[in-house]
């Protein structure tokens, strides 16, 4: 009976070790729908504290494109994840991002404008690194089409941040 | 903004980021889920409302009744069951924010409470003195500046008439501005500042510390800015780190005399204090997306740290302090 039971369990696919059954998907593919939602999270929570802050054109310009493109992203991220019928991605600011976003919620005027273009750098650098390392070996095809998609957006993203952080003399 | 329950998440998915993304003031249509029974679990992070907030200020020392959302300080969910039945207690700053959260849940534990706010609070404070009421407790209101020791004084005086004695003081109010550089910090700023957060608690407690008999107990509002402060609350952060400290050192020296003495630490509260110039525009429409839970958290949630800090079942608390930092902060 017991055997039965057990046996049964496994051909409906259901996992033995119970942390395996609450997390479909590999290792990598979790970390990656983290990283990507925790990124698109960061962008836009950093968009509404620049629009609500900034009075500058240009930051307010690539805020809004930010809420536009994140917005996007994110979408699209969170569709894969239901067609590959993993967990959705987190809506939530990562750890390693939420001291970035508590010094700029500190920050004003000109100061303000140089840590959000700063920032902005930093962050689209690493998310460009974990959605081109995905594109090119994720397991997943509906998220790797997602990656590499998401590719391009950000590069754009990271030039302009790049160039004007630079211009407002960052290193 | 967006709901993140099991169950639903699976029928939301993309809808949730992009409405985040689209909408200007998503966080206005929320309103706090207090109407719920006690008992039962429910997400933390889907508690209560998320930022994106809505940009808004306030003159100094604001209102929460004028904030967008509303603050929950458990005036429909606070259950009480007679944890501080026949207490008496006088809490400054309690017309809004923690200190209304905490004359609500003792109100509804069986306390009398006397509640000390400017008198610009009005609006706030009748509420809070309603609420009170409805309970059948005594509710004495206090308005008055404590930056003045002699106010300071009379404040005790008249909350030690009104509730015929006093064995729980909350030394709740304070004032916090943002101020990014400390080349823009006034002498003037400087001063407020200090005698609202540290001056006036000094006063207070040594004016009520006559009447208070053994089993009373002393809590002071801290923050997680006594251990990690913002670089712009320079004037507000070194004065929570004093409280943290003088909770510390009271509670020694008053120990002998059976009184407790306790700090309560917040992390990002949502109160009036942060939408009249206690933070900036900024870091309001994104409060608490730097909490490991994803929002502020809201007041009614350290109503039961103050009750605890309070109660004789708490009787070998002292000297300690209570946090509830959203994962942000280390008391």
């Amino acid at each position: 009976m017991k055997a039965a039971r057990a046996a049964s369990a496994l051909i409906a696919g259901v996992a033995l070790t119970p942390l395996a059954a609450q997390e479909p998907g590999s290792r990598q593919t979790r970390e990656f729908v983290q990283a990507a939602g925790e990124s698109d999270t960061f962008e836009i929570m950093e968009a509404h504290t620049a629009l609500a802050e900034s009075t500058d054109p240009q930051v307010r310009a690539f805020a809004q494109q930010m809420l536009r493109d994140h917005g996007q992203t994110s979408r699209a991220l969170a569709d894969a994840t239901a067609r590959a019928g993993l967990k959705p991605p987190p809506m939530a600011v990562g750890a390693s991002q939420a001291p970035l976003l508590a010094a700029l919620q500190s920050l004003r005027g000109r100061d303000f404008d140089r840590g959000y273009w700063r920032q902005q750098a930093l962050a689209h650098r690493a998310a460009l690194t974990v959605e081109q390392r995905y594109a090119a070996e994720g397991d997943t095809p509906a998220l790797r089409q997602v990656a590499g998609a998401a590719v391009p957006i950000i590069q754009a993203h990271l030039a302009m941040a790049e160039r004007m952080s630079a211009s407002l003399g960052n290193s | 903004m967006s709901t993140r329950d099991t169950t639903r998440r699976q029928v939301m998915t993309g809808a949730t980021l992009g409405a985040a993304a689209a909408m200007a003031a998503p966080a206005a249509a929320q309103e706090p889920g207090a109407a719920q029974a006690r008992g039962g679990k429910q997400n933390p992070r889907d508690k209560y409302p998320k930022p994106p907030f809505k940009s808004q200020s306030q003159p100094w020392s604001g209102l929460a009744g004028r904030m967008e959302p509303r603050p929950d300080h458990g005036e429909t969910s606070y259950v009480g069951s007679g944890r501080l039945r026949g207490r008496k207690a006088l809490i400054t700053g309690g017309d809004s924010g923690m200190g209304r959260a905490a004359a609500i849940a003792f109100a509804r534990e069986g306390a009398d409470v006397a509640i000390n706010y400017l008198p610009e609070e009005e609006p706030d404070a009748r509420e809070v003195i309603d609420l009170i009421r409805r309970e059948g407790r005594k509710a004495a209101a206090i308005p008055g500046d404590i930056r003045s020791e002699a106010f300071c004084r009379q404040l005790v005086e008249r909350a030690v008439g009104a509730l015929g004695g006093l064995d729980i003081l909350v030394s709740n109010a304070a004032r916090q501005q943002s101020i990014p550089s400390i080349l823009d910090v006034t002498t003037e700023e400087f001063d407020r500042v200090m005698k609202t957060n540290i001056y006036a608690p000094f006063w207070i407690i040594k004016a009520a510390l006559p009447h208070l008999e053994p089993g009373s107990a002393i809590i002071g509002t801290t923050s997680e800015q006594a251990y990690n402060p913002d670089p712009d609350l320079y004037v507000y952060a070194q004065t929570k780190a004093a409280t943290m400290n003088y909770v510390k050192s009271l509670a020694k020296q008053l120990g002998p005399k059976g009184i407790r003495v306790n700090g309560v630490a917040p992390g990002p509260i949502w109160t009036p204090l942060q939408v009249s110039g206690g933070a900036s525009q900024g870091k309001l429409v994104t409060f608490g997306a730097t909490s490991a839970l994803g929002r502020p958290g809201q007041p009614a949630e350290l109503a039961g740290i103050f009750v605890r800090l309070a109660e004789d079942d708490g009787s070998y608390t002292t000297g300690n302090i209570y946090g509830a930092g959203g994962g942000q902060g280390q008391p």
